[in-house]
């Protein structure tokens, strides 16, 4: 029996907007996928064969045969998850979706698949792997509670190494310190998909793959800001998994953390040099969903904007480059709030920054209060990846929002064309 | 740790936190309104007592958490 996974092509900013290529003096960065399809091939039984279907640079046409197609897909890719899984099953394929959008929006795509796999799919796979092979598979497939992952094995990474060739060579690779998180940030799905309890890996699962990383000389990047949190242990657990990182040979650096402004500005001071160790030399400072950058470019506010240059200069006094995320579009945002964006990275020396739409995902507490006022204008899913707007905003009209937010793609890169002239891996970013 | 090892450590952490001199700082003391410390700073708070103590801390466990002398009563119970 074989099993294809499936990670569907979605666009991000240089796709919905092919002409920030021009002005923007970076290399655009195609990462891999996201660790789901990973971790869910390393728990498919031996008796099974595992292919990987990256569908953003291979051909449908190319897939080969399998026993069953798994597609996973979070919101920007849903569409395209959709339409793979009709043309696989015209072929006859048996088709199972799972993964953020799936499981948030179940009764968009469950009429496209012979099932769906809702939450987290490691308590359920083996059931539906069994009943594909009895040819009864069928219906959502939901786990009675959160997995156990503290003991579930090391992702299959390889899948991703193998699908490099020329043009398609990621630095560095996702890894997780946990799943989960008890804050109810209004436009986040991790609590949603992953449920409110930070749970853990184990650390050996974790460095076994930097070491795999480090011995094809990639970097690992933790993006979500859970490692720094204070709850369950999480931030001790992440100094302890730090010295790994730092005294075993073998394991890979850390390129980037994702980290949240507020988070920044508590932690403690003794974190620096053990992130240094490890090799980080950069923050992806998530903004939008903590108080301090929902807050700094209001009119006139002084608190927060002040804390926001606090975060940034905490970030350069250690040596860490601040890769900073903007977030416009939400509720209080008025046309003024591009300018002082721009004003604040310009004034506190923010070199790298990307910018973003604020989105209503399905299923996100943003979603259901936009909806109840009526205020979501699209549901094509491929226009929900932070590029363009889906929604009426508050306080300006669409048009103005998605001009401004191009204006600060154009506008911040403007006066950084000196990083052209950088070396590949400082000038490289997600866009 | 003995009871006033404890109160000594905790009130180390809350006058580095809150930039006021431990001296100045007493139990019925709260965290925002006497002490100005937000939410997220209480919770760094208690994460480094619960550093020091060596012992992880729920989410939830932290939300009746209002004065010094709650987090003195905590921390004794952990």
């Amino acid at each position: 029996m074989k099993v294809t996974f499936v990670y569907p092509a979605f666009k991000r900013h240089a796709q919905s907007h092919p002409e920030l290529l021009e002005c923007v003096p970076c290399d655009e960065y195609f990462g891999p996928p996201s660790l789901g399809i990973a971790y869910l091939a390393a728990s498919t039984p031996p008796d099974w064969e595992v292919g990987f279907h990256d569908d953003r640079f291979d051909s449908l046409d190319a897939i080969g045969d399998a026993d069953l197609y798994a597609i996973s897909a979070f919101t920007p890719a849903a569409e395209r998850a959709m339409q793979i899984a009709k043309t696989l099953r015209a072929r006859g394929g048996k088709v199972v979706m799972g993964g953020i959008f799936p499981t948030l929006m179940t009764g968009e795509v469950s009429s496209l698949c012979d099932a769906v796999v809702a939450g987290e799919g490691e308590g359920v796979w083996g059931r539906v792997l069994a009943d594909a092979k009895a040819g009864t598979l069928g219906g959502v497939y939901r786990a009675d509670g959160p997995a156990d992952i503290s003991r579930i094995p090391p992702p299959r990474i390889d899948l991703y190494l193998g699908k490099e060739k020329e043009g398609y060579r990621p630095d560095d690779y996702p890894l997780q310190q946990s799943r989960g998180c008890p804050l109810q940030c209004v436009a986040c799905v991790v609590p949603l998909t992953m449920g409110p309890t930070i749970r853990f890996y184990g650390e050996e699962s974790i460095l076994s793959t930097a070491r795999v990383l480090g011995s094809r000389g990639k970097y690992a990047s933790f993006t979500e800001d859970t490692a720094f949190m204070m709850f369950s242990g999480a931030r001790r657990r992440f100094k302890k998994l730090l010295k790994a990182f730092a005294s075993d040979r073998e394991a890979c650096e850390i390129s980037y953390i994702g980290v949240s402004m507020p988070m920044l500005l508590v932690v403690e001071d003794e974190i620096f040099p053990m992130l240094r160790d490890a090799g980080v030399n950069m923050f992806y400072l998530v903004g939008g969903f903590d108080n301090i950058t929902q807050n700094a470019f209001r009119e006139g506010n002084v608190k927060e904007l002040d804390e926001a240059r606090q975060a940034v200069a905490r970030c350069l006094e250690n040596g860490i480059t601040p890769y900073t995320s903007f977030l416009v579009g939400m509720d209080h945002d008025d046309p003024g709030v591009f300018r002082r964006m721009i004003d604040f990275a310009n004034e506190t020396g923010i070199e790298r920054a990307e910018f973003a739409i604020f989105t209503p995902y399905p299923g996100t507490p943003a979603w259901t209060r936009l909806s109840a006022e009526g205020r979501i204008t699209t549901r094509e899913w491929s226009k929900y990846n932070d590029a363009n707007v889906t929604f009426k905003p508050a306080k300006m009209s669409a048009e103005e929002l998605l001009s401004g937010y191009l204006w600060l793609w154009k506008e911040f890169y403007r006066t950084r064309q000196h990083l052209r002239a950088e070396d590949k891996k400082r000038k490289t970013i997600q866009f | 740790m003995e009871r006033t090892e404890l109160r000594e450590m905790i009130m180390k952490h809350v006058s580095k936190i809150a930039k006021i001199p431990a001296s100045e700082i007493k139990g019925g003391d709260n965290l925002r309104d006497d002490l100005g410390l937000d939410s997220l700073r209480s919770m760094e708070l208690l994460a480094r007592i619960s550093d020091e103590l060596d012992v992880d801390i729920e989410f939830e466990a932290l939300q009746g958490v209002q004065t010094v002398d709650d987090i003195i009563a905590f921390a004794e119970k952990l």
